[in-house]
């Protein structure tokens, strides 16, 4: 502001004032004003509430916002390793439910002697019967001989184990 | 702070709730004309006001005596009065602008003391609405209730350098506002 301003507004400030002045105490009449100074003094003066120990509520409020943050910590965690558990118990339950489904015997079961010996024989499914034989055979036999080479097959469907015995000349042993 | 002040709260605080009166009423109209200049609704300053006093007679305990009566009792009518704004929202602004414009009171007791009262309204409120909120509240208690740059900023819990900066750009906006719609008032004519 300039000096040709500064005493403008000194006289628009002097014009301001005098309406101020004017309006002074507008909206209130004695017969409200005593009523309310009446309404005062009925209340009791009070020190504003700051508490025994004012210097220890910004502690306390930390202190507060501290253990409901490391609650709320607690029980997310708590929360995420039970959806873990419930999630790795549903795994188990499939794998479960596909092993029970993968070691359902097959409709036919296919003969369980080698290939290359006797082809029609190889073809052509097996009695339940024969199978049996068979099985009670193999379990008969000596589990583990070291100079003799044995070749082992598993079904990767069904989980059936097959072991052909030879002798030193890489040739099928007959059953005993 | 004064020492009639300071007696007349010591008597209210050793229990002469009557002392109350004379410690506020020489505040009455400036307490009135700067919850006015806050809300622009006559009935939210009154009750504004209002408000203010009980809450000042309440924590009486709690006024400082570095601040000094004045401005303790300013800064409690600037905070309530800053409520009720909030409340009433900007969109009740112009609603309330318009009521006020109809005062019963002026047309009953006093047909000419009425008209003037009024017309100093309209010209307070043509002058200072070209305002912010925050640039009529320091041109108000600066300008108007004449007090320091300090104790309006402590009024207004704001800095000195805040309110130099907003008490300029209002001396400005009011100069300019002045010079179109009063510039015989001015002196510039003469």
């Amino acid at each position: 502001m300039n000096r040709r301003d500064q005493a403008a507004f000194k006289n628009a400030r002097a014009s301001l004032r005098q309406w101020a002045g004017e309006d002074d105490g507008s909206g209130w009449t004695d017969e409200e004003w005593r009523r309310l100074m009446e309404r005062a003094a009925a209340q009791r003066t009070e020190p504003i509430k700051t508490g025994r120990f004012p210097l220890l509520r910004p502690i306390v409020s930390v202190a507060a916002a501290l253990v409901v943050l490391v609650w709320a910590a607690i029980s997310l965690l708590k929360t995420r390793s039970m959806e873990l558990s419930t999630r790795n118990t549903a795994g188990r339950a499939e794998i479960a439910a596909s092993a029970i489904e993968a070691f359902r015997p097959l409709p036919q079961i296919v003969s369980l002697e080698p290939a290359g010996r006797d082809q029609s024989a190889s073809s052509r499914p097996a009695a339940p019967s024969d199978t049996r034989r068979l099985l009670a055979s193999a379990a008969s036999l000596p589990m583990k001989d070291e100079n003799k080479p044995a070749f082992t097959w598993i079904s990767p469907e069904t989980g059936l184990k097959i072991v052909w015995f030879t002798n030193n000349n890489l040739k099928l042993e007959d059953l005993p | 702070m004064d020492q009639k002040e300071l007696e007349l709260i010591e008597r209210v605080l050793a229990g002469d709730a009557a002392a109350f009166e004379p410690l506020v009423t020489p505040y009455r109209g400036a307490l009135i004309g700067l919850a006015s200049r806050i809300v622009t609704n006559p009935e939210d300053a009154r009750e504004a006001v209002q408000e203010a006093l009980l809450k000042a007679f309440c924590y009486l305990k709690s006024c400082d005596p570095a601040l000094g009566f004045r401005s303790w009792l300013y800064q409690i009518v600037v905070n309530t009065a800053r409520g009720y704004r909030k409340r009433a929202g900007a969109e009740l602004r112009g609603l309330a602008e318009a009521v006020s414009e109809w005062n019963p009171r002026t047309l009953t007791d006093d047909p000419a003391a009425g008209h003037e009262k009024s017309q100093a309204k309209d010209r307070l409120r043509q002058c200072l609405d070209v305002l912010s909120d925050r640039e009529r509240e320091v041109f108000w208690l600066r300008e108007i209730e004449e007090l320091n740059v300090e104790d309006t900023a402590r009024i207004l819990k704001s800095s000195s350098i805040s309110v130099r900066v907003h008490l300029n750009r209002a001396r400005r906006k009011v100069l300019e506002r002045f010079r179109s719609k009063y510039p015989d008032l001015t002196g510039e004519n003469q």
